[in-house]
Formats: structure tokens, C-alpha cells, sequence
């Protein structure tokens, strides 16, 4: 395989992986926290290196080999940043105009959305995720068996998900709290 | 098109509902599998936004249970206590282990009955609980067998049973009541553990 094409390769490949890591990243940073893009960006240039240098042998999946970079460089940054935390925290960026409009507007929608749902199905939602019930709480609450309430959190979600359609899931590149910075695409 | 069977796992990741090791292993697994990664993140996203708008995205209060489930508890609840159960031996009134307060959930408080509970010589003449923080109106419910035979709202932490009520309960019967707060705005904070009183033949 010729240089030209191998750079091809991994920049697909980093293209690829790039909402998934940015996720993990982001999940365990926490979303509020700037600093998931760059933990992305290094841990994708951390892949590359060690693909161009023959470390990914193939003993286990590239998603494994990846994900292990991914959990080692967050393990990294949040022991150096505990270091710095202890003298001074940084504040979160405030949001912008932009992305306080777009944010409205999702909310807006979402309201819509769940006006058009069973009843039965908006009561888990609001219990189990949004008031973050557990299930066996929920259940209770509801007159409903831990089963049901995840059947109907599951279902009532993917009835959302199909009012709201796909334009709801994909969003720009502006970091934010409803944009978790990963598009429609994943690991394929 | 069959589900990967990873895909059960989604909702406990998200939910923080899995242990280390599971949660490790699936998050391993959506490095491999974009059907469970596509899925995991369009949930991320729509819990997200669940969460950011909060109750004000459920424009009315939550329900509780139908009232067909409720009384189909409040009979089994009888059958319990004809079959002998010590129901009507006086008990401490377990407190529910949760109670809604505006955005928040707030574990612990409770909505805790005073009386009558267990044997009781005559029709009551009043139900009675312990005040609520927060509560601006509270709604009881008295039922005969699974079916209720008598409601009534009041800001009061007691309702006085009226007298064409009392006079329709019969010694030897089982009588289940709970009472449920309602804060300022309607929104519904907190229910009471059923208590149940029989009057001595």
C-alpha cells in the first residue's frame, strides 16, 4: 500500500470514529466540559501513530484497539486535571445566541412531540428519565411492573424519536449541551 | 431486522443503571456495533433534551395509577387481610420511599398517616396525616373493597368523614384509604401508604 493511500485510509477511519470517542469523551468529562475536543483530537492523532507504527496487531477488534486508547487518554486527563483543578477551576464558556435559538427551538419541538404521546407512555418518560426514578420506582408510582416500565420508556422513546424525525438527531459542529458534537454518523 | 442483543443494555448505560465491568463492556461494544452506537447516541440526545427542558415539557401532572389497578391492589390488599394477615393489628406507617417536589425528586419524604388504622370501635368520625412542606392541597380517597366510596380535597392535614358516609360503614369491613398531596401549581408530590380500618362487630 502506497503512503498517499494509507493517509487516506486513516483519515477515513479517524472520520469514522470520530462521534463515537467524541462521545465516550464527552460522557466521561462531562458534557459541560470544552476541553472533549481536544481529548478527541488527541486521542485520534494517538490512534494514527500507533496504526502508522504497527502497534494494532489485530489480536483484538480496531473498535477494541481504539476504545482502549480512548479509556487510557481520559484516565490521563482527568489525573492531570485533578492536579490543576486543585488550585484553580476554569469556568464553562457561557452559550451563545446561536445556540441558545437552536436550543429553543428543540425544546419547542420536543414539547410538541410529547403532547402527541400516550399518556401512559409520557408518565414513565417524565418519572424515569426526567425526575430520574429508578425503575422499580417508577413501577410503583405507576401501578406498573419494572417489565412494563421498560417496555414503555423504550417504546415511548422511539415513538418520540419518529415524531421528531432525523433532522432532531443531527446537529451542526457548535459544542453545546444538547450537541454532544457527534453527527448521524458512527462505526460502520 | 433482528436487534443486536447488546441493544438492552442502551437504556441502564445511559440510565447509569450498569455495573463498571457491564458498562465497560458496552461501551466496548458500540466501538464495534453502529446499529448500538446510532441508537445509544440518538437516545443520548433525546434524554438529554428530556432533561434539559424538564417537567415543564409534561404540561400536566403526572397520574398515578389507573383506577382499575388501584383497585384491583386494594382488593388483593383485602384478601391479605381476610386470610388472616395481621393487617389489623396496629402497624407503624412505613412512609413511601419517594416524593416529587417541583423539578427535583426528593427521596425520603413522605406523606405519613396519622389515623385510624387497625380496629376501630365506631365509624370515624375524621381521617387524619402529618403535614407536608410544600403540599397546598391534599386529596383522599376511602374505598370499600377495591372500589372508593368517598373522595374528598381539602388544604386541611384531616377530612372529616361526612355523616351519610359513616353511617354506610359496616363493622366487620375492610375500609382502605391513602391520601396524595398536591403542591401549589397541581403538580402531584407525594401519596401515602394505603391504611385500612375495620370497625368491631
Amino acid at each position: 500500500m502506497d503512503s498517499n493511500h494509507l493517509a487516506r485510509d486513516l483519515d477515513a477511519l479517524a472520520a469514522r470514529y470520530r462521534p463515537i470517542v467524541g462521545f465516550k469523551v464527552r460522557r466521561a468529562l462531562g458534557g459541560a466540559n470544552p476541553d472533549w475536543e481536544d481529548v478527541t483530537n488527541e486521542v485520534l492523532a494517538q490512534v494514527i501513530a500507533k496504526l502508522r507504527a504497527g502497534e494494532f496487531r489485530g489480536e483484538s477488534s480496531i473498535g477494541t484497539f481504539i476504545y482502549t486508547i480512548t479509556c487510557r487518554r481520559i484516565v490521563d486527563y482527568i489525573r492531570d486535571k485533578t492536579k490543576v483543578l486543585r488550585h484553580a477551576p476554569e469556568p464553562a464558556p457561557l452559550p451563545d445566541p446561536a445556540e441558545r435559538a437552536e436550543r429553543k427551538d428543540r425544546l419547542a419541538r420536543l414539547t410538541e412531540a410529547l403532547a402527541r404521546l400516550k399518556p401512559k407512555y409520557r408518565d414513565v418518560l417524565h418519572l424515569y428519565y426526567v425526575r430520574d426514578l429508578s425503575r422499580e420506582e417508577t413501577a410503583r408510582a405507576l401501578g406498573l411492573t419494572v417489565a412494563q416500565v421498560s417496555e414503555r420508556a423504550n417504546y415511548g422513546c422511539k415513538i418520540l424519536r419518529r415524531i421528531l424525525g432525523p433532522s432532531f438527531f443531527s446537529i451542526s459542529g457548535r459544542p453545546g449541551r444538547l450537541n454532544n458534537g457527534m453527527g448521524k454518523a458512527g462505526p460502520r | 431486522m433482528k436487534s443486536c442483543p447488546f441493544a438492552t443494555s442502551i437504556d441502564p448505560y445511559l440510565q447509569n443503571e450498569l455495573s463498571g465491568k457491564e458498562a465497560e463492556r458496552f461501551e466496548a461494544h458500540t466501538f464495534d456495533c453502529p446499529s448500538c452506537y446510532r441508537e445509544m447516541s440518538e437516545r443520548h440526545l433525546l434524554l438529554e433534551a428530556l432533561r434539559e427542558g424538564g417537567s415543564a415539557l409534561f404540561s400536566r401532572p403526572v397520574r398515578t395509577a389507573p383506577a382499575w389497578i388501584r383497585a384491583a391492589a386494594a382488593a388483593a390488599l383485602v384478601l391479605l387481610v381476610a386470610a388472616g394477615i395481621a393487617l389489623l393489628s396496629p402497624r407503624p406507617h412505613r412512609p413511601s420511599e419517594f416524593a416529587f417536589t417541583g423539578d427535583e425528586t426528593v427521596r425520603g419524604a413522605a406523606l405519613e398517616i396519622v389515623g385510624p388504622a387497625g380496629p376501630v370501635g365506631a365509624a370515624p368520625e375524621r381521617l387524619e396525616w402529618h403535614p407536608l412542606a410544600r403540599a397546598a392541597e391534599y386529596e383522599v380517597t376511602l374505598s370499600e373493597a377495591g372500589k372508593t366510596i368517598w373522595t374528598v380535597s381539602t388544604a386541611a392535614t384531616e377530612a372529616g368523614l361526612p355523616a351519610d358516609v359513616r353511617t354506610k360503614l359496616r363493622p366487620g369491613v375492610d375500609y382502605v384509604w391513602r391520601v396524595r398531596a398536591f403542591a401549589a401549581l397541581g403538580s402531584f408530590i407525594a401519596v401515602s401508604d394505603p391504611a385500612a380500618f375495620r370497625i368491631a362487630r
